[in-house]
């Protein structure tokens, strides 16, 4: 063996690498599985180091104000005459695609149903929304798309709303593509950027991930999207001004409720998103979810996507990333025992510090996603259970002794 | 290696080097805001789009205006005249913006410092006391642009003309006038009116007895292109949406039943009979009855500081404070 190498081998590191690793492992079958620590683990388990980046280092305005894409805010009631007459209007304005995130899930008023179903047949190019229903488990799909009435949805482009998330929790995944007992759906965003730019999905297919990350830009809020409400449509002054400037001229346009986060406001399809400026702990959900769609379609659009490690590479980096803090203590603590316990808490200090920076600069510049959790998991009990296997469990048995 | 050295130079100067868009842009605008170029030019209505530095943007109550400059975000959400050059000059900071850098090690240096806990709060709890209070606004809730006079409102007869009256919402004002079906939103009678009142005959309109209906009055400008067709949603431009239900025997009934009451038959003045019987009305519901039986008791009494006292109570349980304001004359 050469001799660099010789030095790097060490059979007490191994063990010790081992025996972290087997706490960590048991630690998160039982520990975040335990009801008596829910309030930590809800926490934990909804927390990535990637949101700080984006709640906290990332600053929405400075992607700018996303041009493809424009919202129409229809409001919280939704009155199908007065969607149709702004789709009247739209049409007018001449935008490529149209994404309605509404979901017209019965028939109402006959008159005012008729009206709106011609009008949204009149489009070219529309996409409707529908929805997943609750996964089979024993066929192993789902069934068909819900909340879409056949008389407005029947013939017509669909798209699932649903984000892959619990109801609760923070939103960062969604589902391209679906299978159901009716064949392969597609995802509403995917639907609507398909629409407009089909070479751009296919690219997102051929990734072929089940599940991809959202790529945030940003949201109305920040100013990141334009976004019209039916009255300034319906208005025939404004209406006259937008026509002038053409800012809807083959462009996105995506029709649902995007509220301002206002008290009074309904608290409707308002979901958590990385953006959210408290990114653990109680807080209010930030993002409404047509915005959501936006940004997943900018994502698609730009084919900015974040990359992901494999997990079984992300494993043998925090194995080898432990392995090294281990021998690097247990050097320290043969070298130079007197000043052991203080060296080894600034190592690991410092460490935690250039960890954190490295996922953050990774992510900021370059949309990679380093989940190193096991590894700076490792880094913090490496201290602890090199101390534990030096004067607990190496004394005791002879074998380690000699080894 | 050295290409990665290279990548990170070019990435670390491109953070020092970066150069924020000049544009000013509207992305949002929600309520009334107009603007214009210069105080001599007409206000024209504010919609998303860029907007030039030497243009005034002028807000109405509630109108809320999300504004990009320089790759930072303002929202104007105060009433007012704002110039664009002056109000981003105000809310530039004189720095410059942070970078990546710059924020991640603010980020750690708040870690450090702003560590707020229960403790923390214990101690100083001067400064946490103005960040969260319970309790609501006095009359919280949307304001409207437009407010109703009359109380047309409850259980409705369909038999005779009524009367709809509002306050003014100012001059060279088109008032749109409509009657929809509740359940549908149907329209059911619209008019255009210049004037604050309006007689509306119900019996010749399409009313079903046990229907809940609603009436509004919507704000429009004095010569806009296309008036009969504008429209909007916004509780700033329109009053509230009044509900009513056809009940055609609930007035005539309730009278029966108040005249067989021996304390009403024993009454002989008019003006507490008038009373008795507007009273009787608002608990059956019947609120514009009511309304109309109070009106004609303080015809009948004009000076009788009584019947405007209670014809005041009876619009403020509707919500009529304004009226009831009228009412006593202050």
């Amino acid at each position: 063996m050469k001799n660099w190498l010789r030095k790097l081998y060490d059979p007490h590191s191994i063990l010790v690498t081992v025996l972290i690793f087997a706490f960590i492992y048991l630690f998160r079958f039982l520990f975040l599985n335990m009801h008596a620590l829910d309030p930590f683990n809800y926490g934990i388990k909804d927390y990535e180091i990637t949101d700080i980046v984006y709640s906290q280092l990332h600053d929405p305005s400075d992607e700018g104000v996303q041009q493809d894409i424009i919202l129409l805010n229809s409001g919280s009631e939704v009155n199908r005459n007065r969607l149709a007459k702004t789709l009247q209007q739209l049409q007018e304005l001449e935008p490529a695609v149209v994404g309605i995130d509404i979901l017209f899930d019965q028939i109402r008023d006959t008159r005012q149903d008729s009206f709106l179903n011609e009008t949204l047949r009149s489009f070219p190019n529309i996409v409707l929304a529908a929805e997943l229903p609750l996964y089979d488990q024993q066929k192993k799909q789902f069934d068909s798309l819900t909340n879409c009435h056949p008389y407005f949805c029947g013939g017509q482009q669909l798209g699932f709303t649903n984000f892959v998330s619990e109801e609760t929790s923070t939103i960062r995944l969604f589902a391209p593509l679906q299978a159901t007992t009716m064949g392969l759906e597609k995802a509403f965003s995917v639907q609507v950027a398909e629409a407009y730019a089909p070479e751009r999905v296919a690219q997102l297919l051929q990734r072929g991930g089940k599940v991809e990350r959202i790529n945030y830009t940003g949201s109305s809020t920040f100013g990141n999207f334009y976004k019209y409400s039916y009255d300034q449509l319906l208005d025939s002054v404004l209406f006259e001004q937008i026509k002038a400037n053409a800012r809807f001229k083959d462009k996105i346009v995506l029709v649902g409720f995007v509220g301002n986060h206002q008290p009074g406001e309904p608290d409707l399809d308002r979901l958590f998103t990385p953006l959210n400026q408290r990114y653990a702990g109680k807080t209010l959900p930030d993002m409404y979810g047509m915005e959501i769609h936006a940004n997943i379609i900018n994502m698609i659009l730009d084919g900015n996507y974040i990359f992901e490690f494999p997990l079984w590479l992300l494993e043998v980096l925090a194995w080898l990333y432990c392995y090294a803090n281990v021998l690097l203590i247990r050097r320290i603590y043969e070298k130079i025992p007197d000043q052991f316990h203080g060296i080894t808490r600034l190592l690991q200090i410092a460490e935690f510090l250039i960890i954190f920076f490295l996922i953050a600069f990774l992510f900021y510049f370059f949309r990679i996603q380093l989940d190193f959790a096991s590894g700076i998991l490792a880094l913090v009990l490496a201290y602890d259970f090199v101390m534990i296997y030096e004067s607990f469990i190496r004394k005791r048995i002879k074998y380690l002794q000699n080894l | 290696m050295r290409h990665l050295i290279l990548c990170i130079s070019l990435l670390l100067a491109t953070q020092v080097t970066a150069q924020y868009t000049n544009a000013c842009i509207v992305t949002s605008v929600s309520g009334e805001a107009t603007t214009r170029l210069s105080s001599s030019q007409e206000e024209r209505p504010l919609i998303p789009g860029p907007v030039s530095k030497d243009a005034t943007i002028i807000l109405k109550r509630d109108a809320r205006v999300n504004l990009m400059f320089d790759n930072r975000t303002v929202l104007l959400n105060e009433p007012g005249k704002f110039l664009v050059r002056d109000y981003v000059k105000a809310n530039t900071p004189s720095g410059k913006k942070k970078s990546f850098f710059g924020r991640f090690f603010q980020f750690l240096s708040d870690g450090l410092t702003n560590t707020s806990n229960t403790k923390t709060m214990e101690n100083y709890h001067e400064q946490y006391l103005n960040k969260s209070s319970g309790g609501i606004k006095g009359f919280a809730g949307t304001e409207y642009g437009i407010l109703a006079c009359t109380p047309v409102t409850g259980r409705m007869q369909a038999r005779s003309e009524v009367d709809f009256s509002w306050f003014s919402a100012g001059d060279s004002i088109l008032y749109d006038f409509q009657i929809c079906d509740f359940q549908s939103d149907g329209l059911i009678y619209k008019a255009m009116v210049t004037d604050t009142t309006l007689g509306v005959p119900f019996n010749k309109l399409a009313l079903e007895p046990g229907r809940k209906y609603y009436w509004m009055v919507e704000k429009k400008r004095l010569g806009a292109l296309n008036p009969m067709f504008a429209f909007t949603d916004d509780p700033a431009q329109r009053s509230p949406k009044v509900e009513f239900v056809i009940d055609d025997a609930v007035v005539s009934e309730s009278i029966k039943a108040l005249e067989a009451m021996e304390e009403y038959q024993e009454t002989d003045d008019e003006v507490t009979r008038l009373l008795m019987k507007a009273q009787y009305l608002e608990e059956q519901q019947a609120i514009y009855s009511a309304y109309q039986a109070y009106q004609e008791a303080s015809q009948l009494d004009a000076s009788n500081t009584l019947v405007k006292q209670a014809l005041a109570a009876f619009l403020i349980r509707q919500g009529l404070v304004n009226a009831a304001t009228k009412v006593l004359g202050h």
